[in-house]
């Protein structure tokens, strides 16, 4: 048996490498989205998870205090806990380096650096923080130099620094000078998160430049020998819950506790798992296709095998070996691939966590053994699946039909009006639910969204084959290649629709998130031209307020602002991810991330027209009043927090703070799209007392009457510009900015779809080559006939225009049904956001043509084959 | 009286195959002159070249060397397309296994030169309807091939190869997968069309009463002519 794999299944792929290429190239594209899209959301995870971890390698346990940090006034009493060995108080900040033209267009992508403030000349502390992580070895003379500062080797070698040196970088008040006091080898998390541009500081100085002071983002405490965890834990959260300020800290074992960063990264990972899945699913079909053809064309051969006394079981072995071999390859290749693909991508996704989550600046997408491990069982799994039918309907046929050139036509009728029921159903059913349900999570709107896509391509063949057979008669009028070209489809209902149902998933998915950024557009459109109301807004390190901006002191930067002449005010602004806990009437609990917007609530009654949802006065103004009356007690929220939550006016909001948990009141609810996962607003003045932390992300300005925003701004750039890394936008520019974040937060979606629409493409290819192998004799009389070899290239293109069209149209409709379920059921389910939905019109069209035009050109490999046909071989067959 | 040139004009006409690593000769050094409104028969034992004489008479196919005129034309002179265009309009050919396109109604099929050259649809389908009912099949206008018999199959390609008013028919066996009944009835059609339309035909054959309805056999062997015949004719003296 084994003696026939050689002869029977691989020689195939000598004599047929078209076939085999298209084939292992459709496999390793599925693989690469597949393995890309894992890794990059992995490593966004991993990355966010090891700036966590930076400088704690060490530590048994970490006591820490989300956005406020732990203050340093508890270090001692935490050193004296039994069975601690040594508490290590740990900063880790993102810093940006000056470029040497700050206002130039090179600004935004300056490098950033990992900036690591440890307590150096705490030996013990030192060794928990710096000893295996870091890699820091010190000679304390050197930490006597003005501003030291401790670099890793890869970050002088790039900058050209040796010891003595100065060098730069922005902090919170602006250039901040420090010198280079030794040079050390990165190891651990701490080198991959900036892939080595790193900075240990002095604790002290850290503080003092990045700020706040007096608190470390968390203290890493080691054990004595022999002391228990648990027991310690137990001490340590015994001497925090009793200190003054040290109610909001946790202890707990490194990365525990916490919410986890993935929880972070929302509509990020939602637009990739849709992107994964669509691969999948196209991949699939892609492959199904290609086996079924090898199956077909190798039908007289089984017959004969059969005939000869080969069981079915042999038969059936031989074949899935072949496609577990073709798969096998195909993964590998996908592999390689993915991994390309996932660091061409790192950039978009960095920038995107980076303005919507969390600073981001990963420098190599990893994949961990699962990823490889997944994208290598992923490829023959899925060749060996989708091979499993057509090689039980060519074994379950007698060895004298099978040893029939083609299938009986009526099986395949038969096949896809059932699986057109069962897709009908399936459409039903999902259409039963979406209209059942008023919204959903992720993992049931990702069950909605295949039932959707699944459904629509299991109707698909035979929806192509209604379709052609009325649009034949069209098509005949045109000349005879339009027949043949139409009847070609109709001879193999089952093959031409499942090319037709992978471009159409791959197309609707492009059109189901066109969608949803069309929607969301249009709603931020509204929304920011409400809310969005000052002359000129100013953020450091990046031209929006994001969570990569550098932290400015509030004080002295609005102070430098007010002083430019031509500026009438300037509000700081301060937002942070914090750990917000609801109790929804019926007493479901929720924690989860908020966003905390903190700026002067006064500012959004005077000046903004944002929309009110609900408010315990019925209106905008009346509400801040009541929240400024008793700014402590009271709070205003967003409303997709409030729908997300299920909480409202009159409800009370749980955050984390230093001081322990804090529960105002909701006493307004307002529209607001700056995060999915939901915002608290905050009076400035509260926030800064109860977070201790005086820093802003930007600032909003008016100009005084009279005078133009853009010589203001102007100015403004010029006086401050490279002096705080601070970008100065103008309001209209920044309202352009935002939407073109809207679209950012899924450019790495359309990427990945892209390519699935290539794979479906390639789908093209294959069907397109096997029909035309298949009529051969057929495209041979219609040359003796006298047909040119242009109408037989024109026959093959029309075919395919046709497929393309046909998926075209399909898809118009699938991404209408997927775009409606993501924006009214999931998006809303999930993240609270009340959407209207909007269709992509403009996208739909075009996708529609370029899927008949790109199909079309794929259509001319084989087209340009079946022409150069000689006419007297194709007589006679084969 | 000036003579009228031959229909078909072969003179030391070699083919040799050399696809695989043996070259293959098939036809070594033919002469062979078909006058206008005569019927040749070809026959010869299998893998004599009858096929590939008749290919090579009917440009689907270049002869490796020799000369070669079909109805006046220097096939070797034209190009792809004109090859195309001259099968289309001037020859009309039927094969041993009838093939028709299975996806094309009767009709359709008899019109195929017809629709491949160009002309319009409703023009170029009564033709082809006209045709069917000139073969008998006026009823069969919109069956498809598989529902035909053998025969009638054969009969719609005998009306497609006579739908671009062709001046010779090229026929390879066209009886040879035919009962005796219906391969009559598919050359009696045959011979009607000759004698409406003056049509030369050159008919590939091994059945001896076949050949006997040729005004010549031309017997292959190996390649080369082995011999040419007068089967006896209903006019000729006893
Ligand atoms: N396309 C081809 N390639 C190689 N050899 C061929 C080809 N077609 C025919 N032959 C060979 O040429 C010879 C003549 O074939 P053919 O004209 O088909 O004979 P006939 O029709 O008399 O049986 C045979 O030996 C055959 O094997
Ligand atoms: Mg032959």
């Amino acid at each position: 048996m084994r003696a026939l794999v050689g002869p029977v299944a691989l020689r195939r792929v000598r004599l047929e490498p078209g076939r085999t290429a298209l084939l292992v190239a459709g496999v390793a594209l599925g693989v690469a989205v597949f393995v890309a899209v894992r890794a990059l959301n992995q490593t966004a995870v991993a990355t966010l998870g090891k700036v966590g971890q930076v400088a704690a390698g060490g530590a048994a346990l970490v006591v820490e205090g989300g956005a406020g940090g732990v203050p340093l006034d508890l270090l001692p009493a935490l050193r004296a806990v039994e069975g601690v060995a040594a508490a290590a108080p740990i900063v880790a900040r993102f810093a940006r380096e000056p470029v040497a033209d700050q206002a130039g267009p090179d600004a935004a992508d300056a490098p950033r650096v990992l900036v690591l403030g440890l307590d150096l000349l705490d030996p013990a502390a030192r060794e928990v923080a710096a000893g295996r992580d870091v890699g820091v070895s010190l000679d304390p003379a050197a930490l006597l130099l003005p501003r030291p500062a401790l670099v890793a080797a890869p970050f002088a070698r790039r900058r050209g620094l040796a010891p003595r040196q100065p060098f730069e970088l922005f902090a919170r008040e602006g250039r901040a000078s420090f010198v280079v006091a030794g040079v050390f080898e990165p190891r651990g998390p701490a080198a991959e998160v900036t892939g080595g541009d790193l900075v240990v500081l002095p604790l002290g100085l850290a503080l003092e430049a990045f700020g706040p002071e007096g608190r470390a983002d968390r203290v890493a405490v080691s054990l004595a020998d022999g002391a228990d965890a648990d027991g310690v834990a137990a001490g340590l959260r015994a001497v925090v819950a009793a200190a003054p300020g040290g109610a909001g800290l946790r202890v707990d074992a490194p990365g525990a506790g916490a919410l986890q960063p993935g929880a972070l990264l929302g509509t990020m990972q939602l637009g990739l798992t849709i992107a994964s899945l669509l691969a999948l699913v196209v991949g699939q079909f892609l492959i199904y296709n290609a086996m079924s053809i090898a199956v077909v064309r190798r039908r007289p051969e089984l017959g004969v095998l059969r005939a000869v006394g080969a069981s079915r079981a042999h038969l059936a072995l031989l074949l899935l070996a072949e496609a577990l071999a073709f798969g096998a390859v195909g993964s590998a290749l996908g592999l390689g691939l993915g991994a390309l693909l996932a660091d061409a991508a790192l950039g978009l996704v960095n920038a995107q966590v980076t303005q919507l989550y969390a600073m981001l600046d990963a420098r190599r997408a990893t994949l961990d053994a699962s990823t490889v491990a997944l994208g290598l069982l992923a490829g023959p799994l899925a060749t060996v699946l989708a091979s499993v039918p057509p090689v039980v309907s060519a074994l379950t046929v007698s060895p004298v039909e099978a040893a029939r050139k083609d299938p009986p036509r009526g099986r395949a009728d038969r096949a896809v009006r059932a699986l057109a029921a069962v897709g009908a159903a399936a459409l039903l059913g999902s259409a039963g639910w979406y209209v059942a349900s008023a919204g959903q999570s992720i993992p049931e709107g990702a069950l909605l969204l295949v039932g959707v896509a699944g459904g629509a391509a299991l109707l698909a063949p035979w929806a192509a084959s209604r379709a052609v057979t009325l649009l034949r008669p069209l098509l005949a009028r045109l000349g005879p290649t339009g027949a043949l070209a139409a009847d070609a489809l109709l001879v193999r209902p089952g093959r031409a629709g499942v090319t037709v149902a992978a471009l159409m998933v791959a197309l609707g998915g492009v059109l189901a998130i066109s969608g949803l950024v069309r929607s969301l557009e249009r709603a931020v459109t509204t929304w920011v031209a409400q809310v969005l109301v000052a002359d000129i807004y100013c953020a450091a390190s990046n031209p929006l307020g994001s969570q990569g901006n550098t932290l400015l002191d509030a004080e002295q930067v609005q102070a430098a602002l007010l002083e430019v002449e031509g500026v009438a005010s300037a509000y700081p602004i301060r937002f942070v991810f914090e750990e917000a806990t609801t109790r929804a009437r019926g007493g479901d609990e929720r924690r989860g991330q908020a966003l905390v917007m903190a700026f002067d609530l006064a500012f959004l009654g005077d000046h903004s027209r944002i929309p009110v949802t609900a408010s315990v006065d019925g209106g905008l103004k009346g509400a801040i009043a009541r929240i400024l009356e008793r700014p402590a007690d009271r709070v205003a929220i967003s409303s997709n927090l409030a729908r997300a939550r299920g909480i409202g006016v009159g409800d009370r909001v749980t955050l984390r703070t230093p001081e322990g948990p804090w529960s105002p009141e909701v006493v307004l609810c307002v529209v607001d799209y700056s995060s999915e996962h939901g915002c608290v607003y905050v009076d400035l003045p509260e926030y800064r007392r109860r977070w201790s932390d005086p820093r802003a992300n930007a600032f909003d300005l008016f100009v005084r009457p009279g005078a133009d925003p853009a010589a203001v701004a102007a100015d403004l750039r010029r006086r401050l510009g490279g002096r705080y890394d601070l970008f100065v936008t103008e309001n209209a520019a920044f309202r352009r900015q935002v939407l073109v974040v809207v679209e950012g937060a899924f450019t790495v979606t359309y990427a990945m779809q892209v390519i699935a629409i290539g794979v479906a493409l390639l789908g093209v290819v294959t069907t397109l080559l096997a029909t035309a192998l298949e009529r051969t004799r057929e495209l041979g009389v219609l040359r003796a006939v006298g047909a040119t070899r242009g109408q037989v290239r024109r026959t093959i293109v029309t075919e395919a225009a046709l497929l393309g069209a046909l998926a075209g149209a399909f898809a118009a409709g699938l991404g209408a049904a997927m775009g409606l379920a993501l924006v009214t059921r999931i998006v809303s389910g999930q993240y609270g956001w009340d959407l209207e939905y909007v269709y992509p019109w403009g996208q739909a069209l075009w996708g529609g043509a370029l899927a008949t035009a790109l199909a079309a050109l794929a259509g001319a490999l084989p087209a340009e084959r079946a022409a150069r046909l000689e006419v007297v071989r194709a007589l006679e067959g084969e | 009286m000036a003579r009228v040139p031959p229909a078909v004009r072969l003179r030391q006409v070699t083919k040799v195959y050399a696809h695989s690593r043996v070259e293959v000769h098939a036809l070594r050094g033919v002469d062979l002159d078909v006058e206008p409104g005569e019927m040749v028969a070809i026959t010869g034992p299998s893998g004599s070249g009858k096929s590939t004489l008749l290919h090579v008479a009917g440009a689907l196919d270049l002869p490796t060397a020799g000369e070669l005129a079909v109805l006046g034309e220097d096939l070797r002179a034209l190009s792809d397309d004109r090859l195309a265009a001259f099968r289309r309009r001037r020859l009309g050919f039927v094969f041993q296994f009838f093939n028709l396109l299975p996806t094309l109604s009767a009709c359709e099929n008899a019109a195929l030169p017809l629709l491949l050259d160009g002309r319009g649809r409703r023009e170029a389908l009564a033709r082809g309807a006209a045709l069917l009912e000139r073969v008998g099949l006026g009823d069969r206008l919109d069956h498809r091939p598989d529902e035909l018999s053998g025969g009638q199959q054969q009969r719609v390609a005998l009306a497609r190869a006579l739908a671009g008013d062709p001046a010779l028919l090229l026929a390879d066996e066209p009886t040879g997968n035919l009962d005796s009944e219906a391969g009559a009835r598919v050359l009696d059609l045959l011979d009607e069309a000759r004698r409406a339309q003056g049509l030369t035909v050159v008919l590939v054959t091994h059945d001896p009463g076949v050949a006997a309805r040729a005004d010549r056999v031309v017997r292959l062997k190996d390649g080369r002519v082995d011999q040419v015949t007068r089967p006896a004719q209903p006019g000729d003296a006893p």
